[in-house]
């Protein structure tokens, strides 16, 4: 009896220099690889081998429990297995999600504080973790998209250039000078501070609407300054046609009876 | 409104003493500084807009509060590489040298000096620039894109003097420039003796196609500002690194000096 309690003591002080040992390892492992590859590569990469380490190091420590306690490992796999398959079929989502979230971390077609669209979603992206990543919209709400469906789906991302192109889309009656209103827009452009000088402005003639000639001013600027330009052109737009006295037309409809070229009297009765 | 201010507009260091108010000002730019015990009070603004004291929202500084704070008001290059955009392009012929001489506006450097530890605190252009992208779309780099004045603009005290000779060493083309882009990191201020100020010399040595090199002298020059001197050195030759064949147009950049 004296016997068996002395190594019931041992096993049981075994275990616990294991517990501790094993897990406080594995944790400081994990956090200083978590920052040697965030410093290295980036925060999401070290997230994640930081994390992989966390769980290798669980699994060692438990293994090694195991084994103390006398458990037989290799029954012990075998009921792993069946387990893992069950578990397996049970987390298709989330492993699905785990495996699309590494692809995003090394394709990387976005990084932390980039402004992407995904579907109708557009917003700044605050993290990219394992299953999914957290954007905040424009109008401050939380959207936690799955990894798996950023793979499925088409993604913008807005910021990754440094410079982008604002479209101005322009109408003016047919009456107008093509010629005045060009140089009225690019003076416009060619005087705002934020718009850059090269590429430089540019203003094409889409087409001749129903009621409108259609153009478009294309002018360049910083990422952090498009929809600040984008405002203050469109306002500098309309204030320099009222000037100019440049018609922006709205659709006109011209109705006629019998003869095409004869429009039909009409009578006002009191 | 502001003859109670005291007048220091001109490069160099100057005495800051409690509750007085400072001018430094040229003919497009003004900047006002104060010191409150220990905050400093710094507020700029351009000449055309009417300055009402009472509504200045100042940017403060924190510092140690004591009696001898220096300051030091010195120009600057931007923070970002210069392309010169001439208004038109000029062509070289083969074997044939240029000197071009252009000015551009220059930006204002505020330093603090307490106990002999110099801080930067602001940097202001004089004049506002604009910016522009200089490479392709997909890798290039954000710059100011200013177009050379011709060097009878009035108060050129206030402008700096590139000196630039363009050399077309090639037997072969004649070399047409239509924009230079200048890491100004690596330029040097002068300051002559009619306290005007100018860069270093930039030679631009074209040799054939693709095959351009700047280099740079500083000889006989009174330096405000030096990273040459650092270096110990008065001619650095440079390789370029980005020359783009665009239409018969080549576009220059000067490289990080490797020493």
């Amino acid at each position: 009896m004296e016997f068996l309690k002395n190594e019931y003591i041992v096993i049981t002080i075994k275990i616990l220099i294991v517990f501790i040992t094993g897990i406080g390892l594995s944790m400081w492992l994990s956090k200083q690889s978590g920052k040697f590859f965030s410093k290295k590569f980036s925060p999401q990469k070290g997230l994640i081998i930081s994390k992989l380490i966390l769980y290798i190091g669980y699994v060692i420590v438990s293994v090694t429990i195991l084994r103390e306690l006398g458990f037989k490992l290799s029954a012990l796999f075998g009921v792993a297995g069946i387990a893992g398959i069950a578990i397996g079929f049970a987390s298709q989502t989330s492993v699905s999600n785990i495996i699309s979230g590494i692809f995003l971390i090394m394709e990387k077609p976005f990084k932390i504080d980039d402004v992407i669209t995904i579907g109708e979603v557009t917003g700044t992206v605050k993290s990219i973790d394992m299953l999914s990543v957290k954007v905040r919209t424009f109008d401050n709400r939380f959207v936690r998209i799955p990894n798996e469906k950023i793979i499925k789906t088409e993604v913008t991302n807005v910021t990754y250039y440094p410079i982008r192109r604002i479209d101005i889309d322009i109408s003016i009656a047919y009456k107008e000078d093509i010629n005045k209103v060009k140089d009225i827009l690019l003076d416009l452009a060619n005087t705002e501070l934020l718009c850059l000088r090269n590429p430089e402005p540019f203003v094409t003639v889409n087409k001749f609407g129903n009621s409108s000639i259609d153009l478009s001013l294309l002018i360049w600027v910083e990422k952090t300054e498009w929809h600040k330009v984008k405002n203050i052109m469109m306002q500098k737009v309309k204030e320099a046609f009222d000037k100019n006295n440049i018609e922006i037309p709205f659709p006109h409809l011209s109705l006629y009876s019998g003869l095409e070229t004869k429009p039909f009297s009409i009578k006002i009765e009191k | 409104m502001t003859k109670d201010f005291i007048d220091i507009s001109k490069w160099g260091s100057f005495s800051i003493k409690s509750q007085e108010i400072y001018h430094w000002k040229t003919d497009k730019l003004n900047i006002l500084i104060k010191k409150e015990n220990d905050i400093l009070k710094i507020y700029h603004y351009k000449s055309e807009n009417e300055l009402n004291i009472d509504e200045i929202l100042w940017q403060d500084w924190l510092i140690k509060e004591d009696n001898d704070l220096i300051i030091d008001i010195l120009p600057s290059y931007p923070d970002k590489t210069i392309v010169l955009k001439f208004k038109r392009t000029f062509s070289i012929l083969k074997k044939q040298k240029k000197q071009i001489s252009v000015i551009i506006p220059i930006w204002v450097k505020i330093k603090i000096k307490q106990k002999d530890i110099a801080t930067e605190i602001l940097t202001i252009p004089v004049t506002e620039s604009f910016k522009g992208w200089f490479g392709d779309l997909s890798d290039g780099e954000l710059c100011y894109y200013i177009t050379p004045e011709q060097e009878n603009t009035n108060n050129q005290l206030y402008f700096l003097k590139l000196p630039i000779s363009v050399i077309n060493n090639s037997e072969k083309n004649s070399l047409i420039i239509e924009k230079f882009a200048i890491q100004p990191k690596y330029l040097s201020i002068f300051e002559n003796q009619e306290l005007s100020l100018s860069s270093d010399d930039i030679n631009v040595i074209f040799k054939s196609d693709g095959d351009v090199s700047i280099a740079m002298s500083n000889l006989n020059k009174k330096s405000i500002k030096s990273p040459l001197k650092e270096i110990n050195s008065k001619l650095v030759e440079k390789k370029v690194f980005q020359s783009i064949n665009l239409d018969q147009t080549f576009y220059t950049y000067n490289l990080p000096i490797k020493k």
